[in-house]
């Protein structure tokens, strides 16, 4: 039937074949798909550049001094002599982050499934979103100072634990605002198939919303993790200064920052040495749970196929 | 039955004739003038008609006219959308759904629902099903249970090799059975399916039609549908539902006819009804 009409049909009036090949496109405008691409390119180019410049730096300066002892040694406490280690402020920065971040996660998960779930567009709901979103702009040594003047004068001791509480409300707004962003990334239709089926809000929450949304929220919360662990301004301020490990949250402590911050600043090569060496101490630490963090919630996530 | 008189519309539409005689069975729910509002605006006004127990009924008619929200009214997923309120008496076995101390949750594990998207949580097959069961504190046989809910949704044979895999990993007519599968776990009285072929193929469209038969035998079945022979062919009775302007010039929704779909499809009571089934609809 078809071919029939096809070969009835006059061949002079049936159309050119167009041609489909890249060549055949005018040349300007080949140019500028070339052009915006190599564009791009570059782009993403130099943005590497700083990243790989400081990894390298990092790596190069710091593997002289890296060795296990360094991360176990007590920091000398005198900044000219050499040897020594970190050891002191790889458990102060373990310590201090591990407790900033114990009590910042559920508190900020539980904030932000309040938000979403919970509250919604209500007044509360809203001003607590404005004050995390004024929280996040907050300058680390302004909170290090709030925590100074409300917390280590009152109890008149520089601890870790008040480092821990400075930290903490560095991260509250930062895992706040990303995990709500990733709950509302959860399709509606899943709760609504989840509620169809007579589950409350919470069941829906705990078994169906947050198992979607894990690996996003893994990530929000370790890059509050990793921002806190590079503070060093409110934990040079609270903490005061350790030389030998302090592995409770008591009496002073130091974070590898803070002596990046301190050693860096002193003129002696065996100090500058260690400076090099806890920065790359403090890499490997962020890197390790990162990683530790992806793998462990791959294993809770939710596979596609 | 009426398929017989010389007025016959189902022979206007191809594959239209009503199969499904009506028989008369007691109402397991009944609408008493109820209108849906979101916020100030009434979506639906004034509707009244009975669900009768072990039959399916299907709502029909064009977009916009309120059948959707009519369906989710009966197990109350309006409650879910902000500043939706229900008007009138909706009875579930004479109990108003909507009276003070009801509680919700407890309406949706007797009125299950199947949605227009198929929407498999992103969980394994068995986890998909179990899930309901495990949330209504059914702990025992989950196996067993899990087995019956795909067999009656006729998905087991294509996937009792495969419980362990995404159900996001299926194809949209297995997600769908998937999705009725987990409604029909919790063993509901009355299930509510809103468009629930409108995103299939039509062979995947047929085999749904066909599980809807044969859960009829055990459910009530409540179906939103564009689709008239989808409605001619599974459903015992319809509600053809249209928007209509006010005197105030607002649209609204509202049940133009209700009755045995036979009747509705071969001798409507109605012009309007008519004109829709007929194609005239303007």
């Amino acid at each position: 039937m078809t071919t029939t009409t096809t070969a009835a049909r006059p061949a002079s009036s049936a159309p050119a074949p167009a041609d489909l090949r890249r060549s055949a496109l005018p040349l300007r405008r080949r140019l500028t798909d070339g052009f915006a691409k190599g564009l791009m390119v570059l782009a993403l180019l130099v943005a590497l550049v700083p990243l790989g410049l400081v990894i390298y730096k990092v790596i190069e300066a710091g593997a002289g001094v890296m060795s296990l002892d360094f991360l176990v040694d007590d920091i000398p406490n005198s900044a000219r002599r050499a040897g020594g280690g970190m050891g002191p402020a790889v458990a102060g920065t373990l310590i201090i982050t591990g407790a900033a971040a114990a009590m910042s996660i559920p508190l900020g998960v539980l904030g932000a499934i309040y938000l979403n779930e919970y509250g919604k567009q209500n007044a509360l709901a809203r001003l607590i979103r404005t004050m995390a979103d004024v929280m996040t702009g907050v300058p680390s040594v302004v909170m290090g100072l709030f925590v100074y003047v409300s917390y280590v004068l009152l109890v008149k001791e520089q601890s870790g634990f008040a480092a821990a509480l400075a930290l903490g409300c560095l991260m509250l707004p930062i895992i706040i605002r990303s995990t709500e962003e990733m709950l509302r990334l959860v399709p509606d239709e899943l709760r609504q198939a989840s509620a169809a089926l007579g589950a409350r809000r919470w069941k829906t929450t705990v078994s169906v919303v947050l198992p979607a949304a894990i690996s996003g929220i893994v990530s929000g919360i370790m890059l509050a993790i990793a921002r806190a662990a590079g503070e060093t301004a409110p934990v040079v301020l609270v903490a005061g200064t350790a030389f030998v490990s302090n592995w409770s949250l008591s009496g002073d402590n130091t974070t590898l920052a803070a002596q990046i911050f301190k050693n860096a600043g002193e003129f002696f090569p065996a100090a500058q040495g260690r400076a090099w060496g806890a920065a790359l101490t403090l890499m490997a630490i962020v890197l390790v749970f990162t990683v530790a963090a992806r793998l462990i919630s791959s294993r809770f996530a939710i596979k596609e196929r | 039955m009426t398929m017989s008189t010389d007025f016959n519309l189902s022979t206007l539409i191809p594959g239209a004739a009503p199969t499904m005689p009506a028989v008369s069975a007691p109402p397991v729910m009944q609408l008493e003038n109820v209108s849906v509002f979101y916020g100030n605006y009434e979506a639906v006004r004034g509707t009244t008609m009975a669900i009768r127990e072990h039959q399916i009924t299907a709502l029909i008619g064009p977009s916009g006219c309120g059948k959707s929200t009519v369906l989710r009214s009966l197990n109350r997923m309006n409650d879910l959308v902000n500043g939706a309120r229900v008007a009138g008496k909706v009875t579930f076995h004479g109990q108003d759904l909507y009276a003070a101390d009801v509680d919700p949750i407890q309406v949706r594990r007797r009125i299950g629902m199947v949605f227009q998207k198929p929407n498999p949580f992103p969980k394994s097959i068995y986890e998909n099903v179990a899930y309901g069961l495990k949330i209504n504190g059914i702990k025992d046989n989950m196996d067993d249970r899990v087995e019956q809910a795909l067999r009656g949704a006729a998905l087991w044979d294509e996937v009792k090799g495969k419980l362990k895999s995404s159900g996001l990993a299926l194809s949209g007519g297995q997600q769908q059975r998937l999705c009725i599968a987990r409604a029909i776990a919790v063993k509901p009285e009355v299930i509510l399916m809103d468009e629930p072929c409108s995103a299939l193929d039509p062979i995947a469209t047929g085999k749904i039609e066909d599980l809807m038969h044969d859960l009829a035998g055990t459910y009530t079945i409540v179906i939103v549908t564009h689709n008239m022979q989808q409605a001619a062919r599974v459903s015992h009775h319809t509600a053809f539902f249209t928007a209509e302007l006010d005197e105030a010039g607002v649209r609204h929704g509202r049940l133009v006819e209700f009755n045995d779909t036979g009747r509705i499809f071969t001798n409507p009571g109605d012009k309007r009804t008519e004109d829709y089934i007929t194609g005239r609809f303007g």
